[in-house]
């Protein structure tokens, strides 16, 4: 399977619609703007809007999503470079030289060197998911059960990867995600599990409103709970536009960084923030200017940035052509194309070709929109961190309402979000990652109606899952993941001993 | 509350969660001649040991650790103060009013109710003389573009109660 260039003509065509260029520059307004205020995160930027697309046609609906999936990214530098807390997870590195170079008057530049950056990197990692994602997927096309098996058991494998602190907490959280995803008719028999006589359940539970309440409201309530509402007063810009000069300068470290992200993004479970520490990282070691890093220099910002924004393409590389979300951003990113009535997968490259050229399209629109909205809206963005949380608390929470109710025009879905949004918060005060819940619930179902098909067919025989030489590689690969740490830990502690 | 005394109450809560997952589904029907793994009762089960042994590790580490030297730690209160309980309780009650009072007054009144509500609660030392008023224009702004943006714009069809959409 290829994309010809035809294929990519019929995506285009998607393009002459002017409204597909208003949903991509809209959902990158709206990213930046998320992503630019602490503590909220792009994945829950998606979550609370991704219930707004339903009406929406799915090539315009992602174009939105996309947007915001791309704005958010970026828009976490805004407030790493000034004040020195992350606006999103994957910004933490752009702080190391950023708030530096704010501390001495360039915060204009700064942003500039960012924005320029973030643009290069996620144009880059465009081109390599056009060219990658469908050699994937004609691999995955060949896939029975037993291999779809073994492949979600990498994705829940990664569980244990993603679950910062303690591993077995992230193991019973995701658990937990498998439970939920039971509820509901069994994929075999369709025989009711766990409805308790509410026919709004036997359909199973709405994926949305849980991945809303997870990451949307449990944040506002812990930033309730922690009196985190107060306002924080931001700086003045100038300068922001960066000279050619400078750019070309920094070009090497952009191409370097790109090419880290999209690997690593394209890495189950690694993400933005890895990607933009590692390039942090060899830029240290590589870079003309290394010793003067974290001082404040340009290098230390462009490396980060476009390293996360780059691994925003990677990222997609398995969600798309798999059905395996790497990180609970493309989780969520999943749940839009599901509720859309699509399946990503090899599948989908089959049947949508135009649908997964726009997808490719839709990026590379939104990383050009947020290289022009981030230059020319710098000074508004960087107001909008002052931007009192009294107000904000209570829009996000509408929003996360009108949201759930409008995904099946359904009160119980609120109560689904209320119920989330409580057990998320107990979760996270209790010191559990609410992450693996999200890649639980949406692999869960999966992985339960593979491995059971696998076992009709094999009349029960267990083996079946290892007498295949690809389905066996991807369960030893899950074994790795889940037991290397732990083994390389305890190796350590006796040559330490 | 100690991380180690939170840890063995969080695995114990899983814990009684996997015993109750286990009985229920070991209600659920196994057709003869199947094999045990293809009935319907068997992931839900299979899940529920997993969840039991997790917690068991979770008890038996917390309890481990607990007895080592920064045992005795403690953790941050789960509500920073006594105001931050009353605004957690304050938004609580506005969520799980919400449905209530959309299907009786209304999308937009209970908009309009839900935001005004929270940011004078939210507001706390900005409650005085023109303060209030920049509280009312905002709750107004806000409700006016949500009804804007999702009744008109998105036509989400919203109940309506004794006062219309």
């Amino acid at each position: 399977m290829e994309l010809s260039l035809d294929l990519y003509i019929e995506g285009l065509r998607f393009f002459a619609d002017p409204m597909m260029f208003v949903y991509s520059a809209f959902g990158v307004l709206v990213g930046i703007v998320f992503g630019a205020l602490p503590g909220l995160t792009a994945t829950m930027t998606i979550a609370v809007f991704i219930p707004f697309t339903f009406g929406v046609p799915a090539v315009q609906s992602f174009a939105f999503l996309l947007g915001l999936y791309s704005g958010a990214v970026y828009g976490g530098s805004v407030s790493a470079i000034l004040i020195n807390i992350p606006g999103t997870p994957s910004a933490i590195a752009t702080g190391f030289d950023g708030y530096p170079m704010c501390q001495q008057g360039r915060a204009g530049e700064a942003i500039g060197v960012s924005t320029i950056a973030s643009g290069l990197g996620g144009f880059f990692s465009v081109l390599v998911l056009a060219f990658a994602a469908p050699l994937v997927a004609s691999i995955a096309l060949k896939f029975s059960a037993e291999e779809y098996v073994g492949i979600t058991l990498i994705g829940l494998s990664i569980i244990a990867i993603i679950s910062p602190g303690s591993t077995v907490k992230g193991l019973m959280a995701g658990t937990l995600g498998l439970i939920i995803g039971t509820v509901g008719l069994d994929p075999i028999g369709s025989y009711p599990r766990m409805v308790f006589n509410t026919p709004e359940l036997f359909d199973g539970v709405s994926t949305i409103p849980v991945m809303i309440g997870m990451y949307g409201l449990s944040e506002m309530l812990i930033q309730i709970s922690d009196a985190k509402h107060f306002t924080i007063v931001s700086q003045k810009l100038k300068n922001v536009l960066p000279s050619l000069k400078k750019v070309i300068k920094l070009v090497p470290t952009i191409f370097r960084s790109s090419i880290i992200g999209v690997i690593i993004g394209a890495i189950p479970a690694a993400g933005g923030s890895i990607a933009a520490l590692v390039s942090y990282g060899q830029e240290k070691r590589f870079s003309r200017n290394r010793d003067k890093l974290g001082t404040g220099i340009p290098e230390g910002i462009a490396a980060p940035e476009a390293a996360n924004n780059a691994s925003t393409g990677g990222a997609l590389i398995p969600m798309m052509t798999l059905g395996i979300p790497g990180d609970p951003m493309t989780a969520v990113l999943m749940g839009g194309l599901i509720i859309q009535g699509l399946r990503p997968g090899p599948m989908l490259f089959q049947q949508q070709m135009p649908f997964v050229s726009s997808i490719f399209i839709s990026l590379l629109v939104s990383v050009l929109f947020m290289t022009i909205l981030g230059l020319a809206g710098a000074r508004w963005f960087s107001r909008l961190i002052s931007t009192p949380k009294r107000f904000l608390i209570p829009s996000i929470l509408l929003f996360c309402l009108i949201g759930s109710f409008a995904i099946n025009n359904s009160m119980f879905d609120i109560g689904v979000l209320i119920a989330s949004g409580i057990i998320g918060f107990a979760l996270r005060k209790a010191g559990f990652p609410v992450a693996p819940v999200i890649l639980g619930l949406i692999l869960g179902p999966m992985f339960e109606s593979n491995m059971r098909r696998s076992l009709m067919l094999s009349e029960g025989n267990w083996t079946t899952f290892v007498t295949r030489p690809i389905s066996l590689s991807f369960i030893l690969v899950a074994v790795f993941i889940l037991a290397g740490p732990p083994l390389i830990q305890l190796l350590k502690g006796r040559k330490g001993s | 509350m100690t991380p180690y005394k939170r840890d063995i109450i969080a695995g114990g809560i899983f814990g009684a969660g996997a015993i109750t997952l286990f009985l229920v589904a070991s209600g659920y029907p196994v057709r003869e001649g199947q094999a045990l793994a293809v009935s319907p009762g068997f992931y839900p089960r299979l899940l529920a040991i997993i969840l039991a042994v997790l917690s068991a590790i979770q008890i038996v580490t917390a309890i481990i650790n607990g007895s080592g030297e920064n045992g005795d730690e403690d953790l941050p209160p789960i509500w920073k103060d006594r105001s931050s309980l009353l605004l957690f309780c304050t938004t609580l009650g506005a969520l799980i009013a919400y449905p209530f009072l959309m299907r009786l007054i209304g999308f937009a009144p209970t908009g309009l109710l839900f935001l005004g509500t929270l940011i004078t609660a939210l507001s706390e030392g900005h409650r005085k003389g023109r303060e209030l008023f920049v509280i009312g224009i905002i709750t107004l702004a806000i409700g006016v573009l949500t009804f804007v943006v999702f009744r008109l714009f998105l036509k989400i069809p919203f109940p309506s109660g004794i006062f219309g959409p």
